[in-house]
């Protein structure tokens, strides 16, 4: 493999080009801890078998077939980036970490090309983020907020009670098979980042600007065509890229020994490179033209337009949706109440209207 | 839940009760883990989410107990029956393959009732390798389990196989590491550093948990039987010795350290009098103070300890 033609100083040469202390390249924002001390590294090198991890990594990996699903359905598409969009604000406002960001965007997903939504139900997309959310932080951090607070940053159009939500965790949980530690590009990151070997500064710098590209590039559909370690290695070659350039070639043929990137795999990495690159041309331009913040900085793919205060009347099915399960009855959308008469309405039982039905098939 | 007939409650989980049950349609044995979810008003438990997704995640090795599959049922209560809508109240029951017994009554079995006897040294051996295959197995794919004591470690006797079980306090760990809760592993089993306060720990803590469970089944008594963190502390220096920045580099500065009085490192070997000499080595090689320095489960499956074993078996 590539990696064992790279002595340690070599190695350590490469990470050194790394450290970047220009304003324009902080991701700091994306992460939860932006303290400047390196939290501390694995130190055991046999923790892992490596080449048994990567196998089982490779061999679990797979792109989601909403991708191509959304493309035909631009309804859906506009739906599930709002969706997106919200989970990482609510992220950003609690400071969860990446990982529990990327989770709740993987379940959403595998349940979004699983489910079949029905259109006088728009409400349900946001229920379904909010399971998505919870489960996510639930698998993933050390404190979970109470779920009516989770709903509450970025004033939701929607409130769900609690019953109801866990309704639906268990409708997402069970059409994902309980599976909810996939691989993911993080999981990649992390792997390359391990067998860096590297525990200082420097590594956890480029671990963090890693991710914040990643995180960056959630709402955008496109890139769920491509593989966790596809989009892994080009985020990885976009970070190095945009540090020092002169070091691609070196770290790109390090980067694809150590992920095992061959075959048709190459293709999809430079195409992959390819559209990430757009996309963040696009980020710059946007903030030339409107002399806003640099787009770096959010969360999500551009700015999503505000949801709108009517019903969505949009078809949220899709051809390749293998189930037909339907929801019997919506709550009200919460938009035009005070916060105090959404809390009431959400604590004390409504005579007017019974949600006893709803999610009835669980 | 009719594919099963339910024979007998079997004890207390994370989250509720666990039967015996057999399965209908092929006579099998299987164990049940209710976990009644409207107890819980903020949605499905993270314990039972964790297990859950932790034990697909770590499904194929044989020293993992064996998820078979997750049922969800509304349970319509006796006073609901005649209702038109009724209440229901949602259960999940996780459905695990059936062990006979745990490492805990096995150990007792050994210790009192009408024949005490030691636990002989070939089986010692043979289970704690198999509990390091299972532990590697966990921390080669990121998971910490947390909670290793031998009451989670289900035995076959008659096959002399173990397999770790309620994974209910694991977790998956992340490079680079983050901060995680210090309230786990039952007091017994815990490592100084998260009695010390650390939540930047790792691998070590289940380490320091096996090398615990591995004296006491040569002792067939508890190691360090502390009633509270700080007497577990207590018990814990008096026997190793009260670690400082020399053994163990940062002790100092954990958040729950104070000043403890010195005391001096008693000899390992006479805590456990019956273990050769390998034995004892990879035992406080599995005791280190210093997490960094305890040694990894990969690496005590090579310890001459268990070059007597005839690893072609496992």
């Amino acid at each position: 493999m590539a990696y064992h033609h790279h002595d340690h100083t070599n190695r350590k040469s490469l990470l050194d080009t790394l450290y970047c202390s220009e304003a324009e390249e902080d991701y700091g924002h994306f992460l939860n801890n932006s303290s400047p001390a390196s939290p501390p590294f694995l130190l055991q090198s046999d923790m892992f078998s490596d080449e048994q991890e990567l196998t089982s990594l490779l061999g679990k990996e797979h792109h989601n077939p909403l991708s191509t699903c959304l493309q035909t359905n631009p309804a859906l598409d506009f739906a599930r980036r709002e969706a997106v969009e919200w989970m990482l604000k609510v992220n950003s406002h609690y400071s969860f970490s990446a990982l529990t960001a990327v989770l709740s965007v993987n379940y959403f997903d595998r349940f979004l090309f699983s489910f079949r939504f029905q259109n006088d139900k728009p409400w349900m997309v946001q229920l379904a983020a909010v399971a998505c959310l919870s489960i996510a932080a639930k698998v993933e951090e050390t404190h979970v907020p109470f779920l009516i607070d989770l709903q509450q940053v970025d004033e939701s159009r929607y409130l769900f009670e609690a019953k109801t939500i866990k309704k639906m965790e268990i409708l997402v949980l069970s059409t994902l098979g309980w599976k909810m530690n996939p691989p993911t590009p993080l999981s990649f990151l992390d792997y390359f980042t391990r067998r860096l070997g590297s525990k200082d500064h420097l590594c956890w710098e480029f671990l963090s600007k890693s991710q914040g590209v990643l995180l960056s590039l959630l709402g955008d559909s496109r890139f769920m065509s491509y593989l966790p370690s596809v989009l892994a290695t080009a985020t990885m070659m976009h970070v190095v890229k945009s540090v020092e350039p002169g070091l691609e070639a070196e770290y790109k043929s390090q980067l694809f020994g150590i992920l095992r990137i061959d075959k048709e795999k190459p293709e999809k990495v430079n195409s992959c490179c390819k559209l990430l690159l757009e996309v963040w041309s696009g980020y710059e331009e946007e903030e030339q033209e409107q002399g806003k913040q640099c787009m770096k900085r959010k969360f999500g793919i551009g700015s999503i337009p505000g949801s709108p205060n009517g019903v969505m009347d949009v078809s949220f099915s899709c051809d390749s949706s293998s189930n037909d399960s339907s929801v019997s009855s919506s709550p009200e959308p919460l938009s035009k109440k005070s916060r105090s008469e959404e809390q009431e309405q959400l604590l004390l039982p409504n005579p007017n209207h019974s949600n006893s039905d709803f999610l009835h098939r669980l | 839940m009719e594919k099963y007939e339910k024979l007998e409650k079997v004890g207390e989980g994370t989250y509720g009760k666990v039967y015996k049950a057999r399965e209908k349609a092929s006579g099998s044995l299987v164990a049940l883990k209710k976990t009644r979810l409207e107890m819980d008003e903020e949605g499905v438990p993270p314990t039972a989410l964790r297990e859950v997704s932790l034990l697909q995640l770590l499904s194929q090795s044989i020293y993992i107990v064996r998820l078979l599959s997750v049922e969800h049922v509304d349970k319509v209560p006796k006073s609901q029956k005649s209702s038109s809508n009724p209440l229901t109240k949602p259960i999940l029951y996780l459905v695990f393959e059936y062990l006979d017994t745990d490492l805990k009554k096995f150990i007792d079995s050994h210790r009192k009732g009408p024949n005490p006897r030691p636990l002989p040294p070939p089986l010692i051996q043979s289970f704690l390798f198999q509990l390091c295959k299972g532990v590697a197995h966990c921390h080669s794919h990121g998971v910490l389990h947390r909670d290793l004591k031998p009451q989670n470690l289900l035995l076959d006797q008659h096959k002399g196989i173990l397999k770790i079980a309620d994974l209910g306090l694991g977790r998956a760990f992340t490079v680079p590491l983050k901060s995680y809760t210090h309230e786990i592993v039952t007091l017994w089993y815990r490592a100084p550093e998260v009695l010390l306060g650390s939540t930047h720990y790792s691998t070590g803590v289940d380490i320091w948990s096996v090398g615990c469970i591995f004296a006491e089944m040569v002792r067939r008594q508890a190691l360090f039987p502390g009633d509270s963190e700080f007497q577990q502390l207590i018990h814990i220096f008096k026997m190793l010795g009260t670690p400082t920045e020399e053994n163990w580099p940062g002790v100092t500065s954990l958040r729950d350290w104070h000043v403890y009085p010195r005391w001096e490192p008693q000899s390992l070997a006479k805590n456990v009098p019956s273990l050769g000499p390998d034995g004892v080595d990879l035992l406080s090689k599995m005791l280190k103070y210093n997490p960094s320095e305890r040694i990894s489960a990969k690496a005590a499956l090579d310890h001459p300890y268990f070059d007597s074993l005839d690893k072609s078996q496992f």
